[in-house]
């Protein structure tokens, strides 16, 4: 090992390493906790007063171990609540923390490394987002600038910048390949997941809850067609179907989660049979730390390797094998024609013609009444219909609280809610009249981009029933759609456009200003390039692998892939031996070229002692040689004596290379014509 | 046993490396680092980061997390670029073996290793080579420089003769740390050790071999130093010996005499073995004092014998005469 | 070429004949604002030379014999006593002249040998606290026997990179010993000055300004470091050595009347420059192959 100690020589690689440290702990402010953020501000401070000599001692052995113990002790308390993965992160950064108080020998140093890295990599189970990991990259860069600066204490940090820049740029072109063609394979094991704050839909619906969300304007997926885009009115995106009402909120019936549990535990999948044309799309949803995906009506899992993530339910619905911690993206086709009559009908009916014994008379009064002037279902649904338009029913997304009997109060009283209102009365009165219906909860509408896909934002979660009818089976209703119809057409925006609480939480949302053309512009650009990035990069599986091999070579046969395999091999080779064949000596300027040639070939014939400069050599040739090679050498050495030596000017130095190429012509000529007698001397 | 066994098998492997490396890296006095020369292995650094890249990849498939596997990807190509960058940097290099001093025994010899970089070179080599000499020398860092930088090993010389230089190792891991690349070359050298100097009264014969000390008839002349006196009155001012005035020794004058009979010898008397050694510090110790009195002197080793002369060349001469007498 | 230096180079031919190089080394060396150290047996033309150079410089002249008992304040000067005021007055000795000759400088004892060495590298001359500056331009001529050394104090290796230069004069060949002798008149008759101080110092303000561009700094460089890493040299060249050839360089180029030196400057002023450097000590001179030699032709001036 290099004797040299580590506080003289690598105060730069110290501080760089600092600086990623700091870098690290920023972008994993949530995973990690305060207080080992503040250990780590210690150890950085600590370790930079070191590095710039402010102090000369570093932190005792004794105090770091005892700091390591009670350190260790508090995590350990915490780590119940913490779950494992974050605990594990947090203790690997305490571990730097200290390990960076205590860095005296190389082998600190290489641990901390290490460390670093490993902790950067944690860093993506966290972030994913094309801005965090452009960060991230910049702390990597940090780190091997660190390590760099360590085995080349000579160089300044902007030459070791650059040197660093040209190892990464050869490293990259090599990444990416890898990155293409190394197959991917499927999770070993099952692996801890981070517990975070759930977003999105919750499994249990009260009515003011989708209010709530709808004043988020975070991303909650998005969709690509290889089509055309469905228009936004068949644009529902089921996510949660809700059968279990105890007369105040909404959620998923204990009866068929433990009748899905069944299913799944004999592995027998609920697969609808298709009817009708059927059009692939593709979602890419976000992090919910949910198992609810999205879907449009009635959609197929086709893929095999999707269904290994990805379990149909019996409501139609998706649902993700894992809480969905990253982006997870899935293929699938949806039939819009196809009926939702397929179904166990017998527990469908049951489970949602279930009402709570008491609670909300009026509405129950009032259901009865509709139930003798309605001869059939449909009947009683159209007056329903009526009722909703005819009242002046208000969409609104400030609706009044309602803690007692809240349909009734919705239905008779305020006569103004939002989506979940809407439906939940719906839904309710339905059952009362002894049709079966249920609460969908999910998306709908969204923003179209292109004719690439559709972003669906938080704001665009949605409410709506699905009734059973005899002859159809499971039919769409939508009441907020008889109320306010903008709202389906042409989202929320519109729909509360004159209320003004369009994300009136959120004002610093870019996406409340959407009225500055050149913002918007911006925000639909930014929302472009994420969409890549989670398509092409986030999204890049086997599949996404397979179909870039199709779309190169056509058909995947073996000799195809064994192509692949020894084209991305030549490639790596040639890109290595582009980097790294030798270099010819940097270009030197064309008149000390033409002079050095001038002198490879004259040296053969006139050979010149290893100390003659310029001036003994020219005039050793004059005395030897004929004029008309004299000549021409004459003028090469003039020249180039004139611009080796002494100050050109820069006007005089323009024509010069003309001049030194003519002489040079001339020489080789004269030389040419000599060759014979001269080869004889 | 077992450890005699293990010893031995020991031995013979570090002989036949020995052997292999000295086909494969002849000694010269200068070495161009290439492909012949230099091995290059991952370094422990290395090791920890190949290992973390294998976590990474764990980690990035479970987790089905693309960039947590293109970090990864990017690091092992990272790595792959730098055994080649590591390489070249140190294949960049000259080394040869600069000046050469002879010195006595009980010395440490300070042998210069000089690192050149062939100059127009766009990128020159750069980074610490740590330089040693096998199997347990003491290490030198030399921080390298654009044109040429040097090292210098520091060898105990105990014994006098040829100085055996063992096998120097140099080392090198810029640019990230994550290969070690070295290299163990063999250097032609002549440094002879001296044996060491033990302060004696110069005793001059006459002829070689011949009568005792002090024989040749001495008289008062010009031409060589032969003693200090007491400064007496009337003496020619310029044969005071200002040395001791200068220390405070008091007044002197020198007394140069001029030799009548053959040229001073200094000679090697027959000695037992044990003698042998403090005979030659003896020696040595006389020809250095003569030399500074710039007197010439002549050298009788038995058979070798090395003609009256003076000057540092023929202190040198005569120096490394008795270093390698009967070896 | 500059008029002045020419005509100084004829003036002082004519007293030392058939020496026109080293002439113009001297010149070259006092252009350079640096110390000559002259090595020849007596009677080569030391003094005439030194003399000479004087005369035609316009500048004046002393000479100092150097002797084993000669002491400090012997060339430096003293403070004497004044009774008339009760102070003691400053008596400069002969080293403030303008042109120095320190005649046979290694039969001096070390402690006046030091004490010329220090007065030559600073210009100035220290005595009871009280600095007393030396005349500009400060020009010292040492000379040195190299043979009939008993009883000297050859000049130690890391003092003689004081002087600039180390030249040998030699003896005249036929011709100009011949005509020496058929003009025995000719050394006495005084020189006329050829310039004024003012010019001489332009001229070393001149020197300066010789562009020396960068093959030849990397001329320079090769040659020092050549000199550092082959062991032909027990002295290598240090980094005032290479100042020193390049300030010798541009005077040299001077002299022949260019601004802008040349490989060919270099390698003439090499062997006076850097001889004594490589040396390692003045009980070598015997020695027949130059090491400047030696370093000139293995380094190439043009190699790219």
């Amino acid at each position: 090992m290099i004797g040299a100690p580590a506080n003289t020589q690598d105060q730069l690689s110290q501080l760089l390493l600092s600086a990623a440290f700091v870098m690290i702990s920023i972008g994993l402010f949530e995973p990690i906790m305060g207080w080992i953020l503040v250990l780590m501000a210690c150890a950085v401070v600590i370790r930079a007063a070191y590095a710039l000599g402010v102090q000369s001692q570093t932190v005792s052995m004794t105090t770091v171990n005892l700091l390591a113990l009670l350190a260790g002790l508090v995590l350990a308390y915490f780590s119940v609540q913490l779950g494992l993965l974050v605990a594990m992160v947090n203790l690997l950064a305490m571990a730097c923390a200290l390990k960076l108080m205590l860095m005296r020998r190389r082998k600190d140093f290489r641990q901390l490394i290490v460390s670093a890295l490993f902790l950067l990599g944690c860093g993506f189970i966290f972030h994913q987002s094309m801005a965090m990991s452009g960060y991230f990259s910049l702390c990597l860069g940090v780190i091997l600038l660190a390590m760099m600066a360590r085995h080349g204490p000579q160089l300044t940090l902007p030459q070791l910048t650059g040197g660093l820049g040209r190892l990464l740029l050869q490293a990259l072109p090599i990444a990416v390949l890898a990155f293409m063609v190394m197959p991917r394979l499927g999770p070993f094991w099952q692996m801890p997941t981070a517990k975070s704050t759930e977003t999105g839909l919750a499994d249990r619906m009260k009515p003011g809850d989708i209010a709530q969300l709808s004043q988020s304007s975070a991303l909650a997926f998005r969709a690509s067609f290889t089509d055309n885009i469905p228009p936004p009115n068949q644009r529902y995106w089921r996510a949660l179907v809700m059968e279990q009402f105890d007369g105040q909120e909404w959620q998923i019936a204990p009866r068929r989660k433990w009748e899905e549990e069944q299913l799944r535990l004999q592995n027998k999948a609920f697969v609808p049979a298709p009817q009708g044309p059927g059009a692939a799309y593709q979602v890419i949803a976000e992090p919910s730390y949910q198992h609810y995906l999205f879907s449009l009506d009635v959609s197929v899992v086709s893929d095999p390797g999707v269904r290994k993530r990805v379990w149909p339910g019996t409501a139609y619905q998706l649902r993700s094998r894992d809480p969905v911690a990253s982006k997870m993206q899935y293929d699938l086709v949806y039939y819009p024609q196809t009926p939702l009559n397929q179904t166990n009908y017998s527990l469908d009916r049951q489970l949602n013609l279930q009402v709570p014994r008491q609670g909300n008379p009026r509405t129950r009064e009032w259901v009865a009444k509709l139930q003798q002037q309605s001869t059939s279902a449909r009947m009683l649904i159209d007056n329903i219909q009526r009722y909703f338009q005819q009242q002046g029913f208000e969409y609104t997304l400030r609706p009044a609280l309602m803690p007692n009997d809240p349909v009734d109060r919705f239905l008779f009283d305020n006569q103004a809610g939002f989506c979940a209102h809407y439906a939940s009365a719906l839904a309710f009165a339905l059952r009362l009249a002894d049709i079966p219906a249920r609460v969908v909860a999910g998306y709908q509408g969204g923003e179209v981009r292109g004719d690439d896909y559709v972003s669906i934002y938080q704001y665009d979660a949605h409410a709506w029933v699905e009734a059973w009818l005899d002859d159809q089976g499971w039919v769409r209703l939508d009441p907020t759609a008889w109320v306010a119809p903008s709202r389906i057409l042409y989202g929320l925006e519109r729909a509360v456009a004159e209320e003004g609480t369009f994300l009136a939480d959120d004002p610093l949302s870019l996406a409340r200003l959407k009225d500055y053309a050149w913002l918007n512009q911006v925000r639909l650009l930014l929302a472009d390039m994420d969409f890549l990035w989670s398509q092409w990069v986030l999204g890049f599986d086997a599949n996404r692998q397979r179909d870039l091999f199709k779309s190169l070579l056509g058909k995947l046969t073996a000799f195809n892939l064994s192509l692949v395999g020894v084209v991305s091999v030549l490639l790596v080779t040639i890109l290595l031996a582009v980097y790294f064949i030798p270099k010819r000596a940097p270009r030197r300027p064309l008149w000390q070229k033409r002079y050095h040639q001038a002198l490879a070939l004259l040296e053969p014939v006139w050979p010149r002692p290893r100390h003659y400069g310029p001036d003994d050599y020219v005039r050793h040739v004059n005395q030897t040689a004929p004029a008309d090679i004299a000549g021409p050498f004459n003028q090469l050495t003039q020249l180039y004596m004139y611009l080796a030596y002494q100050r050109p000017s820069a006007a005089s130095q323009r024509d010069t290379d003309t001049r030194m190429n003519r002489a040079y012509l001339r020489l080789k000529r004269a030389l040419g014509q000599h060759r014979p007698p001269a080869s004889a001397r | 046993m077992i450890n005699a066994l293990q010893q031995r098998l020991n031995q013979h492997w570090q002989a036949r490396i020995g052997r292999w490396l000295d086909r494969r890296i002849p000694p010269a006095r200068s070495h161009q680092l290439d492909h012949r020369n230099i091995f290059i292995f991952p370094s422990r650094l290395g090791g920890l980061f190949l290992l973390l890249c294998f976590g990474l990849f764990l980690l990035g498939t479970n987790y089905q997390n693309n960039l947590m596997l293109m970090l990864c990807y990017f690091l092992l190509a990272l790595m792959l670029v730098t055994l080649f960058s590591s390489y070249q940097n140190f294949a960049r290099l000259q080394v040869h073996l600069g000046k050469t001093q002879d010195c006595f025994a009980g010395d440490v010899a300070h042998i210069a290793v000089w690192l050149n970089q062939p100059q127009g070179d766009s990128l020159p080599a750069l980074g610490i080579i740590s330089m040693r000499q096998q199997p347990d020398g003491e290490e030198c860092a030399v921080t390298l420089t654009p044109s040429s930088s040097h090292g210098t090993l520091s060898i105990d010389a105990p014994h006098r003769g040829p100085l055996p230089l063992k096998r120097v190792t140099l080392s090198c891991e810029y640019p990230l740390g994550l290969f070690h690349c070295w290299t163990h070359l063999a250097f032609d050298h002549d440094v002879m050790v001296y044996p060491r100097p033990v302060p004696s009264p110069v005793t001059l014969h006459g002829k070689p071999q011949e009568g005792g000390p002090n024989s040749s008839t001495d008289k008062a002349g010009q031409d060589e130093f032969h003693h200090l006196r007491e400064y007496q009155r009337g003496e020619p001012l310029n044969h005071v010996a200002w040395k001791q005035v200068a220390k405070g020794q008091g007044m002197f004058s020198k007394h140069f005499v001029s030799e009548q009979g053959a040229p001073v010898w200094l000679n090697l008397m027959p000695c037992t073995t044990e003698q042998l050694e403090q005979r030659l510090g003896q020696l040595c110790y006389q020809i250095r004092e003569l030399t500074q009195a710039q007197q010439s002197f002549g050298l009788d080793l038995g058979k070798h014998q090395i003609t009256p002369d003076c000057g540092l060349d023929h202190q040198r001469r005569c120096l490394r005469a008795l270093a390698e007498f009967q070896l | 070429m500059q008029p002045h230096i020419q005509s100084a180079i004829e003036r002082v031919a004519q007293r030392l004949l058939g020496k026109e190089q080293h002439i113009k080394l001297a010149i070259s060396c006092l252009l350079a604002n640096g110390h000559l150290l002259i090595e020849d047996l007596p009677g080569m033309g030391k003094t005439t030379l030194s003399n000479a150079l004087a005369n035609v410089l316009g500048l004046d002249f002393s000479r100092i014999q150097f002797t084993s008992d000669l002491l400090p304040a012997d060339m430096l000067g003293l403070n004497i006593f004044d009774s008339q005021t009760q102070t003691f007055r400053f008596h400069p000795g002969p080293i403030f002249s303008q042109v120095v000759l320190a005649d046979e400088i290694n039969r001096a004892s070390p402690k006046t040998q030091s004490a010329l060495l220090e007065a030559m590298e600073e210009k100035q001359v220290s005595l009871d606290g009280h600095t007393h500056t030396l005349p500009s331009p400060f020009f010292v001529i040492g000379t040195q026997n190299p043979l009939h050394q008993s009883g000297t104090y050859p000049l130690p290796e890391s003092q003689l990179d004081r002087f600039l230069m180390r030249i040998q004069i030699g003896y005249p060949d036929w011709k100009a010993e011949k005509q020496m002798l058929l003009d025995p008149q000719g050394e006495l008759a005084p020189l006329a000055a050829v310039m004024t101080l003012d010019e001489l110092i332009d001229l070393q303000r001149q020197v300066n300004q010789v562009h020396a561009s960068d093959a030849i700094l990397d001329y320079v460089l090769r040659l020092v470091t050549y000199s550092r890493e082959s062991d032909q040299f027990p002295n290598p060249l240090s980094p005032r050595a290479s100042k020193a050839l390049l300030q010798a360089s541009r005077s040299w180029a001077l002299i022949a009347g260019r601004d802008h030196v040349l490989p060919e400057d270099v390698q003439a002023i090499l062997p006076a420059v850097a001889e004594h450097r490589l040396r390692n000590s003045l009980s070598e001179f015997s020695e027949t192959t130059s090491l400047s030699d030696k370093l000139l032709a293995a380094v190439d001036p043009l190699a790219a």
